[in-house]
C-alpha cells in the first residue's frame, strides 16, 4: 500500500478533489493532507473528505483499518496534518498546546535551529517537515539524532526537483544528498510527499517513479526506498488512528485486541 | 558473452486533457532528458526502444536494458511537459517478457494493444 505523505489542502472542493482523484491515478492508496492553519482544518473535518465521526475498524491494527478512513466522496482515504510554523520557541509550545487533542497529526516547520531542536525533543509532534532546501540545510546532527530518538518522522518533497533545472536541480539535489548522508535512510524514518504541489499538481509522482528515483540517483537500496513510500507512512497513520480510537492509553500501554464476550465466557467454561 | 537481459515497461501519460503525442516526440523526451541528467554514459547502456504505442489511450511499452531500467524511470518521472502541456509519466509495471507486458495491458486497461509496427528495414528486406 503507497502513502503519499503530504499533499496540500485546497479551499475549493472540486479542485482538491481532482487532485485526489491524480493521486489515486498515480498509485497512491492513502495520502496525508497537509493543513496550514485552524480554518483549514476546519473546513477539511466538515468536509466529506474525511468521516465526522470515528469510523468502526476492525481489531488488531492492519491497512484495513487504514482504508476505513475513506468516505464515499474520496478514492483514497485521508488523514489530516496540521504543520506548524511558529516563530519562536514560546509560540511552538502554545500551539502544540492547543492542537495535542485535537484529530490529527502534528508537523513542525521552521528554518530556526531552536525551534527544530525542541520540536525533535518533543513527543506531541510527529513530523519534522523539511521539504525545501533551506530547510533542510537548517537540520543539525544533534536535531536529526533528537528526531531518531523519539520516532519522529523526516519529511521530505522531490517536487522541487522535478520544478527546477539546471543549475538550481543540482543545488538541490546536493542538499538533498548531504542530508542522506547525516540522516541514513536505513537508520532514520523518513516520509515523501508531494508539499510544494500547490500551484501545479501535475508535479505529484507516482510511489515506483519515486522509488526509482531514490534508487538510481540517491543509492538507496531498493528495499529501503520501498519502506519510505509503504511501511513509514502506514506507521504514522496507524499512530493517529490507535489516537484517534482511543487505544493508546500510555506510552507502552495500548489496547491491541478486545476478545468478545461470547468468547470470553468460552473461555471460563 | 554475457546476454543483456530486457525490460519491458508498460506505462501511460496523463494529461488534464486528451491528446495524440507522436512516438516520436515522446522517445526525443526520453532521449534529451536521460542525457542531459544522467550523460552519454548511462544513455548508451538503456537501449531505449518504444516497442508498441497507442496515440487515442496514450499507452505504451519500452524496452529497455535490465540494469538502466531505474534510470529510465527516473528520467520519464522528470519530464514535466510535452508540446507545452503538462504530463505525468506513471509506469504501470515492469516485465522481462513482452507476452505478459501485453496481458497486463489487456487486462488493467480493457483495450487490445496495437499490433507491432515493421520497421523500414525489414519493409526493404521483404520487397
Amino acid at each position: 500500500m503507497f502513502i503519499n505523505s503530504c499533499i496540500p489542502w485546497q479551499n475549493e472542493p472540486s479542485k482538491f478533489q481532482k487532485n485526489i482523484s491524480l493521486c489515486y491515478q498515480i498509485g497512491y492508496q492513502a495520502a496525508i493532507i497537509d493543513l496550514k492553519s485552524k480554518d483549514e482544518y476546519q473546513n477539511f473535518i466538515k468536509s466529506d473528505f474525511f468521516p465526522n465521526n470515528v469510523p468502526k475498524i476492525k481489531l488488531p491494527l492492519s491497512i484495513e483499518t487504514i482504508l476505513s478512513y475513506r468516505t464515499k466522496k474520496s478514492p483514497i482515504s485521508l488523514i489530516p496534518r496540521v504543520t506548524l510554523n511558529p516563530e519562536t520557541p514560546k509560540s511552538l509550545k502554545k500551539e502544540l498546546s492547543i492542537w495535542k487533542e485535537r484529530r490529527c497529526l502534528i508537523a513542525v516547520k521552521s528554518l530556526n535551529k531552536e525551534i527544530l531542536e525542541i520540536a525533535a525533543r518533543d513527543g506531541r509532534v510527529d513530523i519534522l517537515s523539511i521539504p525545501t532546501s533551506d530547510s533542510q540545510k537548517s537540520l543539525t546532527k544533534g536535531i536529526i539524532s533528537l528526531a531518531r530518538q523519539n520516532e519522529c518522522f523526516l519529511d521530505i518533497s522531490l517536487t522541487p526537483v522535478i520544478e527546477f533545472e539546471h543549475y538550481k536541480r543540482t543545488k538541490i539535489l546536493r542538499v538533498l544528498y548531504r542530508l542522506l548522508l547525516k540522516a541514513k535512510p536505513s537508520a532514520h524514518k523518513y516520509l515523501i510527499g508531494s508539499g510544494s504541489i500547490n500551484n501545479n499538481p501535475w508535479l505529484m509522482r507516482g510511489p515506483k517513479e519515486t522509488i526509482s528515483f531514490l534508487y538510481s540517483v540517491c543509492n538507496i537500496p531498493e528495499f529501503q526506498a520501498k519502506r519510505i513510500l509503504t511501511k513509514n507512512p502506514e506507521e504514522i497513520i496507524l499512530k493517529f488512528i490507535k489516537r484517534d480510537q482511543k487505544l493508546f492509553i500510555e506510552s507502552g500501554v495500548e489496547i491491541v485486541d478486545i476478545i468478545e464476550e461470547r468468547a470470553e465466557g468460552g473461555l471460563k467454561k | 558473452m554475457k546476454y543483456i537481459k530486457q525490460r519491458y515497461i508498460l506505462f501511460e501519460i496523463l494529461t488534464p486533457e486528451k491528446k495524440n503525442f507522436d512516438k516520436e516526440l515522446i522517445i526525443k523526451a526520453i532521449g534529451k532528458k536521460m542525457i542531459k541528467f544522467f550523460g552519454e554514459y548511462i544513455t548508451f547502456k538503456v537501449g531505449l526502444w518504444m516497442i508498441r504505442w497507442d496515440p487515442s489511450n496514450q499507452i505504451g511499452i519500452i524496452r529497455v536494458d535490465n540494469i538502466s531500467k531505474y534510470h529510465l524511470i527516473t528520467a520519464m518521472m522528470l519530464i514535466k511537459e510535452l508540446n507545452s502541456t503538462p504530463v505525468i509519466f506513471h509506469t504501470r509495471i515492469t516485465s522481462g517478457t513482452i507476452k505478459k507486458t501485453l496481458k497486463i495491458w489487456r487486462q488493467t486497461f480493457s483495450t487490445l494493444p496495437p499490433k507491432r509496427e515493421i520497421s523500414e528495414l525489414n519493409k526493404r528486406k521483404n520487397k
